[in-house]
């Protein structure tokens, strides 16, 4: 069963769509190395502001016939071959795949309000080419909306990216919360939150300090902390080249705390391909 | 000093709150197999389109099995149709709880004149939540297991009156204490049964002629070799049945 990473907080700026796009590459760049033989990793934007599909194909331009909005739009039997169809190589690795969003989602959780069934509209054409991938990886929408739902109800692993910080401490319990939530209720039997990713950490701040140690002290969190990025001018700067963090500068900090959070994710990955 | 202590406790309180099962380390299972009885949420089960019964106005009915109506906007309509209903028969409401008979003045005599079909549904429906929200439901539903590949998607077979009640009662009645969950007997897909729907239908007064026509139609699609003689005697009482309504109805 392929790994479906969801990258998710309802808190914005807090690394999701730098994360989902650094660990696609780092994954895909990974398997290669291991000589896979599938290491193809698609990444789907879920975000109406398209900043990961921006970042990773140099394009923001995908509309109507060529996006997510194709996908979710299409009758479900035709849902499969036009996810087949929209999803794109990726400017950062041949085997980096992406199903592009387009602002046209804001309203397409407007139209599927009424539809039965509009949380499965990805997770189902998405089972039909799971196996195609060696690894998916979801960028969602600061929000708990529908397309948030969409990508959880579709996921198996959701890793939250959080700063170290109290309130964003407190919106990660509501995370938790809603993930418990969703996997209850649209009955989702494998997602599971398989990951907390601790972003812009800056060992300067006492405070910052103090969160992550309580977090790696306690009894579940600590085994669910799977990278700490530091804050780190290498992890935004690359995004206006639309690079990678690891084509920009692997050395930085930043690069190598996100290659050892994809070794983390790539253990995962194995085991559920074993 | 005590600020940071405060602050720390706080802190403590709230990692002390996250509990394995929260994070479901184990992958929650869920059984498939033969009938169970489960807690569904409120959007995955759908009346039953084909039902003969209609619950709803048919104004209602057809865009809401269209998809072009949510279940809470359905209700939102049929309100609306009740509330021009009562306003044209000089009895305006608001709530729609101002449709449910009050102790003071029920014995004050009736209103001349007969409230509409759409009142009339309200109430009932608002009477059955009311009951639903004080004595908690007893009845689960029967729905049907039509999940197809990720989508999980239940039919109701028996049992929509108490889906609009419930959906009533969580998004229009103040007092809701639900998880927004129906407790639900679930039939394998492949033992759905028009003829457990009519027998149920018929088992109830107040079938219009037209919905007697329907399941009488239903049941005759479904007609084949194979099905029991009990089942065929079911469907000749019904279409017994349906022939005197209309006769009677002339």
């Amino acid at each position: 069963m392929t790994c479906v990473f969801v990258l998710t907080n309802h808190k914005g700026g807090c690394g999701k769509t730098t994360s989902a796009a650094n660990i696609a590459l780092g994954l895909c760049g990974v398997m290669k190395k291991m000589g896979a033989s599938n290491n193809r990793v698609l990444l789907i934007d879920t975000d109406s502001q398209c900043h990961a599909t921006l970042v990773t194909t140099g394009r923001n331009d995908f509309g109507q016939d060529d996006s997510l909005y194709a996908v979710l739009m299409a009758p479900r039997d035709q849902a499969p071959s036009v996810m087949a169809k929209v999803i794109v190589q990726g400017a950062w690795d041949p085997d980096l795949h992406v199903l592009p969003a387009s602002p046209l989602l804001e309203g397409a959780e407007r139209e599927l309000m009424s539809v039965a069934g509009a949380p499965y509209r990805l997770a189902d054409p998405l089972s039909h080419l799971a196996n195609h991938y060696a690894a998916i990886l979801i960028d969602t929408r600061p929000s708990f909306s529908l397309m948030t739902e969409m990508g959880l109800v579709a996921g198996t692993d959701a890793l939250v990216p959080v700063e170290p910080r109290y309130l964003e401490t407190v919106g990660l319990m509501n995370v938790m919360h809603k993930i418990a939530t969703i996997r209850e209720g649209w009955r989702v039997p494998h997602l599971r939150v398989s990951g907390i990713v601790v972003t812009k950490m800056d060992t300067r701040i006492k405070g910052h300090n103090y969160l992550l140690g309580e977090m790696r002290e306690h009894e579940l969190l600590g085994k669910l902390l799977c990278g700490v990025i530091p804050a780190n001018e290498a992890v935004s700067y690359p995004h206006r080249q639309h690079q990678s963090i690891f084509q920009y500068d692997y050395h930085a900090p930043a690069g190598v705390a996100y290659l050892k959070l994809v070794g983390n994710l790539m253990k995962r990955t194995l085991q559920a391909g074993a | 000093m005590m600020a940071k202590r405060e602050t720390t406790d706080k802190l403590d309180a709230l990692l002390g709150s996250i509990s394995a099962d929260l994070l479901s380390i184990e992958p929650q299972q869920l059984s498939s197999k033969g009938i169970r009885v489960e807690k569904l949420l409120l959007d995955l089960v759908r009346p039953d389109p084909l039902q003969p019964r209609r619950v709803l106005p048919d104004r209602v009915h057809m865009p809401f099995h269209e998809g072009r109506l949510s279940p809470v906007q359905a209700l939102r309509e049929l309100v609306q149709m009740a509330q021009i209903a009562a306003r044209q028969r000089g009895r305006p409401f608001n709530s729609p709880l101002d449709l449910l008979p009050d102790a003071d003045t029920e014995d004050e005599g009736e209103s001349d004149c007969a409230p509409s079909p759409e009142e009339r549904l309200l109430a009932d429906l608002l009477t059955l939540a009311i009951t639903l929200r004080d004595d908690g439901q007893v009845n689960p539903l029967t729905v049907v297991d039509v999940s197809q590949v990720a989508t999980q998607h239940f039919r109701i077979e028996t049992g929509e009156r108490r889906y609009w009640a419930t959906w009533l009662l969580k998004e229009f009645i103040p007092g809701y204490r639900g998880d927004g969950t129906l407790p639900c007997i679930i039939i394998p897909g492949e033992s759905a049964s028009v003829f457990r729907q009519a027998r149920e239908n018929t088992a109830r007064a107040g079938l219009t002629a037209v919905a007697l026509a329907r399941q009488a139609a239903l049941l005759q699609q479904e007609r084949n070799p194979d099905i029991a003689r009990a089942r065929l005697s079911s469907l000749r009482r019904l279409l017994d049945e349906a022939e005197q309504h209309l006769l009677s109805q002339g």
